[in-house]
């Protein structure tokens, strides 16, 4: 080992290109007599290469900083569905996907026929549709059971839990969509004991049984959390239009809206791979560690980002707490419109770029804007369900 | 000095315990700044640093009550709050990333108690050396350091090898720590 070599890995290791044995070299390197301070000489001298002074934004960091205080005072953490659903919390792997699909394009692979979406529904609603064409309305707050116009299909409600039963002796597997409206949530168990909670403006294609199947496939836009039945002989698989997640643990969050730019995964525990397809052979699937996020945006889908994240803010949807963290207004507001089932129109275009971090549980639409209001200037007019937010009023 | 200041130390962190707003916009206003621009070099990405600050004043808020600051050690406990933050969020847990990780906290950390008249000297400093560096080697230190590029990306560009950019590096590296060696 030259001392040229030492510096040359140093070098490397400061501009974050050491490979795991040049870190182990290192290590043993910097342990011996005074080359701890050589070290740190070097570390420095980085440093102040790097170093240049920027204009930061410091009156709005604080405003913002006021704003997440303030937010953490008010939420009392509410725990879920009154005792009635899982607790999720406890469970191993969550997943959160974003993307942007049309279901029906995703399933030209399995057995679809391609079927007519009941237009008579109300779009308010919770509903089912079967292989047939048949649409069911579900009503999470009432227990009960609904049998399919042909007697094929059972599906029950129990404690804010859909399960759907077949008639054994028809033996065949369908293909049933899920819909959940803007401000509503459902939770549902699939035929292998998977449960997946969806959240507000969401909607699910799940066969009605993954008997025979070589893996267990459901695709998805919007977003749902997802606690897996372990089968390692079957691994389940959850597709979006621009990302497939494959599930080698157990659960996962997974958000995929139509209308958002990003798609994501983040993973709390746990092993999933994610990529942009996960057919075929020379595609790149990603690995994810728990508590990183792998994301691809409409202009690349076949890049995808790896990052560390702090994982509650992506699952406090499943207790029902809304959560901002330094999200911009554009995508605030889009959220509110799925969560509170309301219209924003926004004619105040500078808020657009605008960053808030805040905390809500089961407040009021209004609540939350005066919130916001408070450390972002804007004034809103509110009628029924439309909301217009516009420049703040003179004072 | 008035005792009941923000600018007396003793005073500003017995305010912060009590959750005083005030001794908040003061703590940003003394070194919110200062802590981006120091996570920026750390980390090399301003987005990140801006958010890293944020965490790390919202940690010392969550942990107000319990805030135990040694004499004129504010701003130390600060950027080491932070740094924590940024390493927390790598999670790197194996002891060879640990033991280095650590000798370059306290690296960083010796860097924040520099006066600030001594620090802007150093940083010109800096920029005379890199000016000063041979051509090729100056190329090359300026492609990865201010551009950002990889490696593999200088060694593609220049049409020279990898291993040709890593003695560049390292050479560029040690005279800069040689001239600064006086001063750090």
């Amino acid at each position: 080992m030259t001392r040229l070599d030492i510096r040359r890995i140093i070098t490397r290791y400061i501009n974050q290109e050491a490979s795991q044995e040049e870190l182990a070299i290192l290590y043993e390197w910097v342990k011996k007599g005074n080359n701890k301070e050589v070290f740190k000489k070097l570390v420095q001298a980085d440093f102040l290469v790097n170093y240049e002074e920027k204009p930061w934004e410091t009156e709005a960091a604080f405003e913002n900083f006021l704003g997440s205080i303030k937010s953490k005072d008010d939420v009392k953490i509410r725990y879920m569905g009154k005792g009635t659903r899982p607790q999720l919390w406890k469970y191993a792997a969550i997943i959160t996907i974003m993307m942007g699909s049309s279901l029906y394009f995703l399933l030209t692979q399995t057995n679809s026929s391609s079927v007519p979406v009941d237009m008579d529904s109300d779009v308010n609603q919770i509903t089912l549709q079967l292989d047939n064409g048949e649409v069911l309305t579900i009503d999470p707050e009432t227990d009960g059971t609904v049998q399919s116009r042909n007697g094929s299909t059972m599906v029950s409600m129990v404690k804010g839990v859909l399960t759907q039963k077949e008639k054994k002796s028809i033996g065949k597997i369908t293909n049933n969509t899920i819909r959940v409206p803007y401000g509503k949530n459902l939770s549902i168990t699939l035929q292998d004991g998977s449960t997946v909670m969806l959240n507000s403006g969401s909607s699910m294609t799940y066969p009605s049984s993954f008997e025979g199947m070589e893996t267990r496939e459901i695709s998805l836009t919007g977003e749902a959390f997802f606690e897996i039945a372990k089968n390692s002989e079957q691994p389940f698989i959850v597709k979006t239009k621009r990302m497939h997640t494959r599930v080698y643990g157990t659960v996962f969050n997974v958000s995929a809206y139509e209308d958002d730019e990003i798609s994501e995964v983040v993973l709390v525990e746990g092993s999933v791979g994610v990529g942009r397809s996960l057919e075929g052979a020379d595609h790149a699937i990603q690995m994810l560690q728990p508590f990183q996020k792998a994301s691809n945006s409409l202009e690349n889908e076949d890049l995808f980002t790896v990052e560390d994240v702090d994982v509650s803010s992506y699952i406090s949807w499943t207790k029902g707490i809304l959560t901002f963290e330094n999200e911009a207004m554009e995508d605030i507001i889009k959220r509110l419109e799925r969560q509170y089932n309301v219209r924003i129109e926004n004619l105040y275009g500078e808020l657009e770029e605008r960053r808030f971090t805040g905390m809500f549980d089961e407040e009021d639409i209004e609540h939350v804007l005066r919130t916001i209001q408070a450390h972002t200037h804007f004034s809103y007019d509110k009628k029924d369900d439309l909301i217009i937010i516009k420049k703040p009023n003179k004072q | 000095m008035d005792q009941n200041s923000f600018d007396n130390e003793p005073y500003l962190v017995e305010q912060l315990k009590i959750g005083q707003k005030e001794a908040y916009a003061h703590l940003f206003k003394l070194y919110h700044k200062e802590l981006c621009n120091y996570m920026t070099a750390i980390s090399g990405n301003p987005k990140v640093s801006e958010d890293i600050a944020q965490q790390t004043f919202i940690k010392i808020w969550d942990n107000r009550s319990k805030l135990q600051i040694g004499k004129n050690k504010l701003k130390r406990y600060v950027f080491k709050v932070a740094y924590n933050v940024f390493i927390d969020s790598r999670r790197k847990k194996n002891k060879e990333s640990q033991l280095l990780e650590s000798l370059k906290q306290q690296a960083y950390l010796e860097m924040t108690e520099v006066d600030s008249s001594l620090f802007e000297e150093r940083l010109k400093m800096v920029e005379r050396e890199i000016d000063n560096l041979p051509e090729q080697c100056k190329k090359v230190f300026i492609m990865s350091k201010r551009e950002g590029l990889k490696y593999r990306e200088i060694s593609e560009q220049l049409h020279i090898s990898i291993k040709t950019v890593e003695v560049h590096m390292a050479r560029a590296m040690k005279r800069l720590k040689t001239q600064l060696t006086s001063f750090l």
